[in-house]
Parts: structure tokens; C-alpha cells; sequence
């Protein structure tokens, strides 16, 4: 039997050479699909990790039980730690400098980057944060300069002996944020515990990812329910699940769609190919049979003969893609190993789907009677239409071939331009400061206390925004979540229950630690909730304010001390926990305020530590504002502007100018503030503002920065890297398509040679044929041009519905309409210029070697 | 002058520089013309360069005193005056009986609808015409291919082995018919075989050896 395999080659090296060529093609363009996607995710999820640290998640305050239990659980790849050695002011400045150590796991896995010197070789060296060395002080810090820390009484100084990259910014997820506790050390210093009051051993942990992009994904959720570590671990939502969700693995989908087109693509290809290559097998099989060759051999003599041409081919294209890759190599996940398992799956899983079908249809065919034909309506027509009959299969799996090819095409476009309209290219850098309030807190029956430094003082950032202003927009966000809105007596209704059932459901009660009625001015009968949102009107949006609300009249309605109050109204299902049932809207906007009553905002207040107010709760004093409502509006409040959008109405909303807020003794403090800088400045204007930011924005405790430049740099270059490689994947699909639209015409009229010799011997002129062939081809043609775009639409809109989640509109449908009818006129110029050329080149032959063919 | 002549008519196949054929010329009166010849000896290839499938290296074919390599046009000739049986038939698989025997006339242009009747009856057919050609038996299908060769009313018929796949009596059916056949619409038969047995069929008759004409005699007329 081999002789006659290799027999059956060299009779048919032509079609032989054609499959060694898809294969080849098939393969190439699976691993190139799988090798540049793959590239784009994880040279992307490599940048997140530089900047966010590679661990999964890190434990804090951990011990030796902890610990045990995680390596216990064998879920950990590797750990590290990092200690806390708390948080101190750096003598005679504002600024307060977290100190601490990582070990080297802990280095390796936050990846801490030495920019500058050494890492401290003894207790009095310290290596800082690249920012302390630029921003935060009047002059540039330099190594060796001495850094004086309020550490005891007499402090403590440090010798600078190097500058690591910015990282600790990065933990921005500021309401897990305790300063000096869990917060990551700005200087690293000599592990040295004894002279800092205090330490905590923190631990980041790398599990065993379930897959090379190394997200935990379910490893994360069995670690927790294996160790039940809950309460102090934190995840790395950065990389594994910010930006991984959102940005990297609508990539990964992306791959796998395409992946899957182009094997469904493939295997119709195979389909064609193997059909019209085993025919000369099938018309064997006979004698085979009458040989007493065997069913199974036969099947197995099948398989042999398409599996040596699509093995040679498999082979050769991945080791022209290994070399290929291995020569473009750029960086470490450059290579064509990464594509290994889908391509191990995919390229055997196409063959193994197209011997099947050829098997299973052949066998079909078989028991199926021959129609009746006729040449009644003309033999040209009569002729292309037996040649259609015979072929139907095979070509409907080549429009198929081409209705996906198109389908991909569409797709991407659709993704590229779904990105394009989500992705506004940031014409500015956002610089966000956080100041966390809500550690620490003490709680007096409905009311906390967060102490006065949790937040930035309000005339330092009004100050700043002052200054910034010609370069920069800002933006503050008032503290006001440390205030109450005061409920007022006369009410009691169903509103405010449902508003403090809607409290208490979604965050549980917290215990008073000191008794309300210790606080002078407190008493027991007040009672407020936080469950309220404000609105300030500012110079910057009072231009846009009138516009979308002409009915307020800003200088009277908003003067100094008058407020607008919206009272959102209580929906059935609009509630914020979805549950509360309100069937009778008028019930729950009842009049408890009027225009002209006051409305009363109220905060717990200390000059103390926290400590000390705790124990000594007559250190804290209840201050309140009292403000007139100008108007009531019994209605949600809808706002937007370039900075933001306002469209979340479960709570009662205040409107105030910034004077009114300002004037308040309940709100003196700002919790967050947002600079936008714009990215045409220089990068001295730019370190400049970045310089004045930095200084208010660490000028508190439990302080952070965050910079969208990373974020907005980020999505720059994933765009630009997915653009690229769509651009390449195109490529290689339209060469791949136009090879197989080339090949399987060739074949198809090239497997006729025989009915065409003896056509020939009947009389038949070569632009009779040529008739024929294009008869026949306008027939595909035809069922093609009707097919796509119905498997185009289907698939499209899948695509859009299920994963991209838009509407595949009608502009589009008919763009891509477009777009089918210009690629078929294209194909039927092909379908001529080919058929022309191999309708001669059956001519040149001679008859009898013509019919002769496949005897 | 016969209807068809040849003259020093050679064919070299380019691989391995093989003369298949060497300097024949005949003159083909009306009549059953029978080459002999052994497997390999040249005789395929000279009908095939005679009813123009084949161009012939060297020298001339005259039909009716027409150049036909040079001056015919071999389409046309094949549609309205040759007429070709093959040993293995040749029919068109993908369509019927009726279809394979008529698509001379549709390739022509020609309406031979009592023709078509005609030969249908006397060669036995008129019950397998809507069967496909891989549903009849080499007998049938051989008759099918006669039928099909003469349809156009040809002035010669080339008949290459046409009994080569058929059993004795088979044979004898499809000889009958196809000389009878021959005569009856008055074409000229020049067949080619290695089946001495057939010799009794033909009014001339020739011999090949390695590409080379080596006896032609004349049945009625005593040898040349």
C-alpha cells in the first residue's frame, strides 16, 4: 500500500502540492493568529504588573497561622512581604512618609525598580520614592542628603542612599488604605524594627494561575474558601481585574473568535480540498475492495493519503513561523511556543472534522439514487449545471470559506470601530488625590468621626486650584461624606425608613463605640444619615448649569445659605438594593420640607487624635450648618458636563454655589481632588504642576496619587498594538483566502479535463467551455452572493449582540452590504481572468492526454 | 482520391524522444478500414492524429483534399464529419443516456431527433435512455458511444478498441452494429485493434510494427 500512496502522490503532485500549501497556510495563520494576539496580552499584562506589582493579593497584618495556612493550601506559586513600620511626618514639613521593607520575593513579586543608588545597607539609610526626590521639596533630594523623620521624640535622620520607581500610588484602592498599616512603604529602609512603635508583616502572594496569563480567575476564589482568609487581603484589582477584564481579555475573545472563524473557515477549505483529492481514491476503491482489501484498511488508506500532505504542510508551516518569530523576536513573549496548546488542538481538530465529513458524505452519496437529468433548456446551461450538482458540496464549503473570511473581516472592523467610538484618544492626563476618611472611625449612635487630618484642608486646595488654573482644570470633591443630613423631626415617614432600610441591608449596622449622648450638643434625639448626595454649582459648570436648569435662578435661589433640594421619588425596583416596594409615589414625597424651612447638615468634629477622642469623648463637639430651601423640586436630578455626569438619584440631592458650601463649619475638608492637565504642554510646565499637585495632594495622612498618564499611555499603545496586528491578521487572511479561492477554481475546472477532452472529441469550441465553466461559476456565484450576506449578518450580529455588546445598526449593515457586493464583482473578474487562463491551458493540451485523465 | 489521406505522418513524444509513429500515409477509401497492430505499436496514436486528438510531429492529414491541420478547422470537423468510439467508452458520466448520445447534435446546433430514433432502435437502446452510463453494462454503454458517434452523420468514424473491454458475444452484438451501422448511414469506419477476429469485418486492412505501416490489404480486391 505504500507504494501505491506515494503512487497516488506523484500521480496527483499537483493536488498533493495544493494541500502541502493550505496546510501550510492553515498553520501558519493559526499560530500567527495565536502568537500576535498572544503577544498583545501579555506584553500588556507584563506593564500592568510593572506597575502594579505581579502578586495576586496581598494579606496583611499577617502571622505565623496565616502563613502556615497558605502554604497549607499549596495555592501559593510564591510569596513575598513586605513590612509596615508605619506612617510619620517628615520634620518641618506637611508630608508624612510610609517606612518599611520588602524581602526579596516581595521586591521581586511588587517589582520594585531601583531607578537610583542602593537599597539601605544599615538602619540609618533610607531609599525613597522617586517623587519625594522631584516634587515635594522646595529643592531637588539628592543621595546622600540627610531626610529627618518625626519618629519618637527626637526623630530620626536618614542618609538618601537611592530612588525607587513610584508604586505606591498605585494601591488606589483608598478605602482598603490604612496609612502606616497596610499602605505600601514610600522609604525602604534597613529592616530594623526596634526603634518604630509599631510593625506589621504583609504578605503578597502569587497563586498558581489556571492559565498562562497567570489570572487566578476560580484559583483565587478556591484559595479563599481553602484559607478563609477574608477580612485582610486584598486582591490586585489593577491587573487581574480592572484592566484585565475591561481591556485585556476582550482580547483574549477576540483571539478565540477569530481563532474559530478561521478553523471553521479552514476545515470547508480541507473539506474542498480532501473531496476533490480522494476522488481518484473513491473510483479505486472498488478494485481495492475487489482485492479483498478490508473496510478498516480502507478507511485507514483514506486517512493516509490527506494526512502525509497535511502533516508535511503543518510541519513546515510551523517551522517557517518558529524561524520567522524567533528572527523578529521582540521581547520575552514574542514566540511561536505560546500558540502551542490552541494550535495542538485547532490544527489536528480541522483535519480530524474534515476526514469525518468526507467519510460520512462519501457514504451519504453513495445510497443516494442519481436523478433524472435533461438537457432541455440548452447543453451549456444543461452541462454547468451536472458539473454544479456534482460539486454542490464542495463549493458551498468555499462560499462558506468565503462568507467567514468576510464575516472576520467585518468583525474586526466592527471591534476597531466599537473601540474607536468607547476610546476617546485622552487629550488630557488626570491626576487624582485621594485622602481616605473612613479608617479608624468613631461611632456615635448614627454618626462617625473620621479625624480632622483624613482629609485635604479646603483653603490649601482652593488655593492650588487658584494657582493651576491658566494650565489646568480641576475639580474637588467636598467631604461631605463625613456629614449628616439631619432628618427633620416633623417627619418619620415612609421615605426616610426606607432610606435607612436601604442603609442598614446594604452595610449592616456598625456599633456605637462611645455613647451619643457623651458629645456635647449630640444628644440622643438627633438623628441623620449620610445617605444624601450635594451638587456644586461653581464658576467652572455655572455656564452649563443655567443651561439645563433655567427655572433656578442661581443669584437668588442659590445665594449664600440657600439651597435647591431634589427629592428623588421612591420607584417600585429603583430602589438601590432593588427590594423596597413603593406603590403610591405620592405617599413618599410628602411635604415634610416646604420651600423657606431649613435644612440641617451636621458632623462630629475633634481637635484630637483619635485616640484621645475616644477616650475622652468630650474632646469631640457636634458641629451643624442651618440652610434655607429655596425650592423643592419632587423629581430626579440629571446633570452633565465635560467633568462629569450625574444620573444616580436614590438619595435627597442638595444644590449649592461653592460660597454656600465653603461657609458650612460642617464641610471643611476635601476628600478627593482631580487635576486634568492638558497634554500639548511642555514637560517642564508639566513637572511643574505635577510638583504643586504632589505637595497638596501628600499633604495629609492616608494620602494617595493616582495618575491616569499610565492608563491613558496604556490603552495608547494596546489600540495601536491591536490595530497592527488586526492589520497583519487581515493580511494573512485575505493572502490565505485569495490562495484558496485560486487553488480550488484551478482544481475544480482542472478535474473536469477529462469531460472536457471528450467534449472536445464531441466538437466543442474552447469559448464553449469557457461558457461552460463560467455558467457553472455564475451559478456559485449567485448562491454566494445570497449566502454571505445572510451568514455575514447572523455571525456579525452575534459578534456585536453577545460580545460586543452594541447594536449591529443599519448604516453598518449596509456598509458591509457594500462591501460584499464590491468583493464578488472583484471575484467574478477572478472567476473570468482564471477561468479564461485555465480554459487555454486545457486547450493546449492534447486530447488524448486530456482524456486520458483520471481513467 | 479517398475521403481521407495521410501523408509521412510521424509523432515523437518529447519525453523520453519516443517515435510512436513513423512516415505512415494511407489513402482511406469508403469502406471498414481495420488496423492491426500489437499493444504499443503506434495504431492509437495514428487515429488519434488522423481524427485530429492528436497533432502529428511531422506530416499531413487531408480530408477531402483539406489540409486539416493547416487549413480546417478541427472543432468543426469533429462536430459534423468524425465520429469517435473509445474502448473505455468514454460517456459522460454526469448525464444520461439520451444526453450523452445527443450532445454532438447540441454541441452542432442540430436537430436529429429521427436520427436519434433511428439509431436508438437499431442499436437496441430505447429502454436504458434515462439511465446513467454507469448503470449499463460495457455492452450497452459501448452502443451508447456508437450511437453518440454517429448522431451527427458523420462522414468517418474512428474506432479505437472499440470491443477491447467486451466479452466474445458481446463483441460480435457491438461489431454488428457499429459496421452495419457504418454502412447504413454511410460513414467510413477506420478502427484500430489487436483482435485478429475483427479482420473479418474489414473491406482493408493494415498492419503496424513499431510505428511503422507494414501491410495494407484491400479484402475484396486481394492484397496490395
Amino acid at each position: 500500500m505504500k507504494r501505491y500512496i506515494l503512487g497516488y502522490y506523484r500521480y496527483h503532485k499537483f493536488l498533493t502540492l495544493i494541500i502541502i500549501i493550505l496546510s501550510f497556510k492553515f498553520t501558519a495563520v493559526v499560530l500567527s493568529i495565536n502568537t500576535i494576539m498572544d503577544h498583545v496580552v501579555l506584553s500588556n499584562i507584563e506593564k500592568l504588573k510593572d506597575k502594579y506589582g505581579e502578586q495576586h493579593l496581598v494579606i496583611h497584618d499577617t502571622d505565623e497561622a496565616i502563613e502556615s495556612l497558605i502554604a497549607d493550601s499549596n495555592m501559593a506559586k510564591k510569596t513575598g512581604h513586605y513590612y509596615n513600620y508605619g506612617q510619620y511626618s517628615i520634620a518641618g514639613t506637611d508630608y508624612y512618609i510610609t517606612l518599611g521593607c520588602f524581602d526579596d520575593n516581595g521586591y521581586d513579586l511588587g517589582r520594585i525598580k531601583l531607578v537610583e543608588g542602593r537599597f539601605p545597607e544599615n538602619e540609618y539609610e533610607i531609599c525613597l520614592e522617586e517623587h519625594f526626590k522631584y516634587y515635594l521639596f522646595d529643592t531637588e533630594i539628592n543621595m546622600g542628603d540627610l531626610l529627618k523623620i518625626d519618629i519618637g521624640d527626637s526623630g530620626r535622620s536618614y542618609s538618601v542612599c537611592g530612588f525607587i520607581s513610584d508604586y505606591s500610588g498605585c494601591w488606589i484602592n483608598v478605602e482598603d488604605l490604612v496609612a502606616g498599616y497596610n499602605d505600601y512603604p514610600g522609604g525602604i529602609i534597613f529592616p530594623f524594627g526596634e526603634a518604630y512603635p509599631q510593625k506589621t508583616n504583609n504578605m503578597l502572594v502569587l497563586l498558581h494561575g489556571t492559565d498562562k496569563y497567570s489570572v487566578p480567575a476560580g484559583t483565587y476564589t478556591s484559595f479563599l474558601e481553602k484559607t478563609d482568609i477574608y477580612d485582610n487581603q486584598i486582591f490586585n484589582d489593577d491587573v487581574y481585574y480592572t484592566y484585565y477584564s475591561t481591556m485585556i481579555s476582550p482580547v483574549l475573545m477576540y483571539k478565540n473568535v477569530f481563532l474559530i472563524l478561521y478553523a471553521v473557515a479552514g476545515s470547508f477549505m480541507f473539506y474542498y480540498i480532501f473531496y476533490v483529492f480522494l476522488s481518484g481514491w473513491r473510483n479505486r476503491e472498488p478494485v481495492f475492495e475487489a482485492i479483498g482489501l478490508s473496510g478498516n484498511r480502507k478507511l485507514y488508506q483514506t486517512c493516509l493519503l490527506t494526512f502525509v500532505p497535511y502533516v508535511i504542510g503543518t510541519i513546515l508551516g510551523s517551522a517557517v513561523l518558529i524561524v520567522f518569530f524567533s528572527l523578529f523576536r521582540n521581547g520575552t513573549y514574542f514566540g511561536p511556543l505560546l500558540g502551542t496548546f490552541t494550535y495542538l488542538l485547532v490544527v489536528p481538530l480541522v483535519y480530524i472534522l474534515t476526514q469525518l465529513s468526507i467519510v460520512f458524505s462519501t457514504r451519504l452519496s453513495r445510497r443516494k439514487n442519481k436523478a433524472e437529468k435533461d438537457f432541455k433548456d440548452g447543453y451549456i446551461y444543461g452541462l454547468a449545471r451536472v458539473n454544479f450538482r456534482k460539486k454542490y458540496r464542495r463549493v458551498l464549503s468555499l462560499l462558506l470559506v468565503i462568507a467567514i473570511s468576510l464575516t472576520g473581516y467585518f468583525c474586526i472592523d466592527m471591534d476597531k470601530r466599537y473601540r474607536d467610538s468607547q476610546y476617546i484618544e485622552a487629550v488630557e492626563d488626570i491626576v487624582i488625590a485621594y485622602a481616605n476618611p473612613y479608617k479608624r472611625i468613631i461611632q456615635a449612635g448614627p454618626f462617625e468621626l473620621s479625624s480632622y487630618e483624613d482629609g485635604y484642608r479646603l483653603n490649601q486646595v482652593k488655593e492650588l486650584m487658584k494657582e493651576i488654573k491658566p494650565i489646568a482644570t480641576s475639580f474637588a470633591y467636598y467631604f461631605d461624606s463625613s456629614n449628616y443630613l439631619i432628618i427633620p423631626s416633623k417627619s418619620g415617614d415612609r421615605y426616610w425608613e426606607m432610606i435607612e432600610e436601604e442603609w442598614y441591608e446594604n452595610t449592616g449596622l456598625i456599633p456605637s463605640t462611645v455613647e451619643p449622648k457623651s458629645i456635647p450638643g449630640l444628644g440622643t434625639d438627633t438623628v441623620g444619615t449620610q445617605l444624601y448626595a450635594t451638587f456644586t454649582v461653581k464658576d467652572s459648570n455655572i455656564g452649563e448649569f443655567r443651561k439645563q436648569f433655567p427655572e433656578i435662578d442661581v443669584e437668588k435661589d442659590l445665594a449664600k445659605g440657600r439651597v435647591v433640594l431634589y427629592l428623588a421619588p421612591k420607584r417600585k425596583g429603583e430602589a438601590y438594593n432593588q427590594q423596597n416596594e413603593v406603590t403610591d409615589d405620592s405617599k413618599i414625597t410628602e411635604n415634610y420640607y416646604e420651600p423657606g424651612d431649613n435644612i440641617r447638615l451636621g458632623k462630629l468634629y475633634t481637635d484630637s487624635s483619635l485616640d484621645e477622642a475616644q477616650q475622652d469623648p468630650g474632646k469631640i463637639t457636634f458641629v451643624s450648618d442651618e440652610l434655607v430651601i429655596s425650592k423643592i423640586y419632587r423629581e430626579d436630578f440629571y446633570y452633565t458636563d465635560s467633568l462629569q455626569t450625574i444620573n444616580v438619584n436614590l438619595f435627597p440631592r442638595i444644590i449649592w454655589t461653592e460660597e454656600t458650601a465653603d461657609a458650612c463649619v460642617s464641610v471643611n475638608g476635601i476628600e478627593q481632588f482631580q487635576v486634568s492637565i492638558p497634554r500639548n504642554i511642555s514637560d517642564d510646565e508639566y513637572n511643574e504642576l505635577i510638583r504643586k499637585i504632589y505637595r497638596v495632594g501628600y499633604s495629609t495622612k492616608n494620602s494617595k496619587i493616582h495618575e491616569t498618564k499610565f492608563m491613558n499611555d496604556f490603552l495608547d499603545r494596546l489600540y495601536t498594538m491591536l490595530n497592527i496586528s488586526y492589520t497583519v491578521i487581515l493580511l494573512l487572511m485575505t493572502i490565505s483566502l485569495g490562495i484558496s479561492i485560486c487553488s480550488i477554481i484551478y482544481i475544480s475546472i482542472i478535474e473536469q479535463k477529462r469531460s472536457y477532452g471528450i467534449l472536445r472529441i464531441l466538437g466543442m469550441k474552447k469559448q464553449k467551455v469557457l461558457r461552460v465553466n463560467m455558467t457553472e461559476y455564475l451559478l456559485y456565484w449567485l448562491i454566494g452572493f445570497t449566502l454571505t450576506p445572510v451568514v455575514c449578518y447572523l455571525a456579525v450580529s452575534i459578534f456585536a449582540g453577545r460580545i460586543l455588546h452594541t447594536v449591529f445598526a443599519l448604516n453598518e449593515i449596509l456598509r458591509y452590504l457594500m462591501t460584499i457586493i464590491v468583493f464578488y464583482i472583484l471575484l467574478s473578474l477572478g472567476i473570468i481572468v482564471i477561468g479564461y487562463m485555465v480554459t487555454s491551458r486545457l486547450y493546449r493540451m492534447s486530447i488524448g492526454d486530456s482524456i486520458s485523465y483520471g481513467e | 482520391m479517398g475521403i481521407l489521406r495521410c501523408t509521412g505522418l510521424s509523432k515523437t513524444y518529447p519525453q523520453g524522444h519516443v517515435q510512436a509513429v513513423k512516415d505512415v500515409s494511407i489513402d482511406f477509401e469508403r469502406g471498414i478500414h481495420i488496423i492491426m497492430g500489437k499493444s504499443g505499436c503506434g495504431k492509437s496514436t495514428l487515429l488519434h492524429m488522423l481524427g485530429t486528438l492528436e497533432k502529428p510531429s511531422s506530416g499531413d492529414v487531408f480530408y477531402h483534399e483539406v489540409n486539416v491541420y493547416k487549413e480546417a478547422a478541427l472543432e468543426d470537423l469533429r462536430q459534423n464529419h468524425f465520429g469517435f468510439i473509445f474502448q473505455s467508452y468514454n460517456l459522460i458520466p454526469e448525464i444520461n443516456v439520451r444526453d450523452n448520445i445527443l450532445m454532438p447534435a447540441y454541441i452542432a446546433k442540430k436537430h436529429e431527433m429521427n436520427r436519434f430514433n433511428d439509431l436508438v432502435e437499431k442499436l437496441g437502446i430505447g429502454k436504458n435512455l434515462k439511465q446513467m452510463p454507469e448503470t449499463l453494462s460495457g455492452g450497452e454503454q459501448q452502443r451508447v458511444a456508437i450511437a453518440r458517434a454517429l448522431i451527427n452523420g458523420p462522414d468517418i468514424i474512428f474506432a479505437d478498441e472499440p470491443t477491447g473491454n467486451l466479452d466474445e458475444i458481446n463483441k460480435d452484438i457491438v461489431m454488428d452494429l457499429l459496421v452495419s451501422s457504418c454502412k447504413e448511414f454511410n460513414s467510413l469506419l477506420i478502427m484500430v485493434t489487436h483482435d485478429y477476429d475483427q479482420l473479418k469485418y474489414a473491406d482493408y486492412r493494415y498492419t503496424m510494427r513499431d510505428g511503422r505501416m507494414l501491410l495494407h490489404e484491400e479484402d475484396s480486391n486481394g492484397s496490395e
